[in-house]
């Protein structure tokens, strides 16, 4: 089945179409959420979601991309505002533990004495590249991500950020300096 | 960024510093370039260095440890119960219920706080008007009494006080006079 017939299927609410659909790109939307969201249990719902808008919003694609850059775009879009969401959540998450006090014991809790402290400088080094990566800016994060985590070429990552090849190019370079500045920062302290 | 090609200068001694933006730029170029001359050397040589490159590299591929190789065969069954669950949802208006339940505890303790500010608030703007609660409360019962009492507070009935009063009235009078 193509991608045409299997999106007309679709529309029209054929079930093996849907299923067919789902099996042959789980993959890659579940990959791709993760890349972005760094949890197993967050890129399972967000891709689950992916999926529920692609199906409902199958009779509207237009063609003018291929159905995987569309998928590509529906999981990004989704797994940005699940951060986003996420960023909101924790404030209120903050306030919540503020008021149970529960800050003090989650400070006690993360400050075990048994952990050796080169242990925890190991861990702290491994986990910077991703805080490193998180901190950059949206448009940077997205493209650098597609291009390093997910291997896509640059013009691919064009056609999904819906931009242009140069935009692409100047959003890496500008993620790699921010990235290195970022990493040497900590570096130089260390 | 620099290249890794361009820093291949002769250099048989290598700093930390130096090692470690090789081991950055390493870990965030596009294709592995060549590698600058002494790095190796000093990788060998330097447990500090050689430890975070290692601790880099596992941190950037950790990146990807969650990643599937292998499709979910009830994928697409989960898909559709998550689709049955939103439309349910949706005409029912639980989505919304639930968030309110979600964030209650937070708004809860809001409210909380601002009504405990409010009372501390109220306390001790009280405690700094304690004359005012008095006043007031004499203001019914009491009041002939208590003005009485400032009247004899103040000599209003005393004879020496009547004496000085008229005294000066007339001295204003007589000035008034003169004056003219």
């Amino acid at each position: 089945m193509t991608d045409l017939e299997l999106l007309n299927g679709l529309a029209q609410g054929d079930p093996s179409a849907g299923r067919q659909f789902v099996d042959d790109h789980q993959l890659k939307v579940y990959n791709v959420c993760y890349s972005f969201l760094q949890n197993e249990h967050d890129a399972q719902d967000v891709a689950q979601e992916v999926f529920i808008e692609a199906i409902r919003n199958a009779g509207k694609f237009r063609g003018d991309a291929k159905l995987s850059t569309w998928l590509y775009r529906i999981a990004v879009n989704r797994s940005l505002n699940h951060l986003r969401d996420n960023k909101k959540r924790r404030f209120w998450k903050e306030i919540d533990s503020f008021f149970n006090f529960k800050v003090a014991s989650d400070l006690q809790s993360g400050s075990e004495p048994n952990i050796a402290s080169d242990k925890l400088e190991q861990k702290e080094q491994q986990l910077l590249i991703g805080e490193a990566i998180k901190s950059l800016p949206e448009k940077q994060r997205t493209a650098f991500t597609l291009n390093k985590l997910e291997d896509l070429s640059y013009s691919e990552v064009a056609e999904v950020m819906n931009t242009t090849l140069s935009s692409v190019e100047s959003l890496i370079h500008r993620a790699r300096l921010g990235l290195q500045k970022k990493l040497r920062n900590y570096y130089n302290q260390s | 960024m620099k290249r890794l090609s361009v820093k291949t200068e002769n250099k048989t001694k290598m700093n930390c510093n130096e090692a470690g933006t090789i081991i950055i730029d390493m870990l965030l170029q596009a294709k592995p370039g060549e590698l600058p001359v002494g790095f190796t050397e000093h990788i060998a040589n330097c447990d500090s260095c050689r430890n975070l490159a290692d601790n880099y590299h596992e941190g950037f591929n950790h990146l990807s440890a969650g990643r599937r190789s292998q499709p979910d065969p009830d994928f697409y069954n989960k898909v559709l119960a998550e689709m049955q669950d939103h439309d349910e949802k949706a005409t029912s208006g639980k989505g919304n219920i639930n968030r309110i339940i979600r964030l209650s505890p937070a708004l809860v303790s809001a409210a909380a706080a601002v009504l405990l500010g409010i009372w501390i608030g109220g306390s001790l703007l009280g405690n700094l008007q304690p004359a005012n609660d008095n006043a007031t409360a004499l203001q019914t019962s009491e009041r002939p009494e208590l003005l009485q009492a400032y009247a004899d507070d103040l000599h209003l009935n005393d004879e020496t006080t009547v004496t000085i009063e008229r005294f000066l009235i007339e001295n204003e009078t007589t000035e008034t006079h003169d004056s003219k």
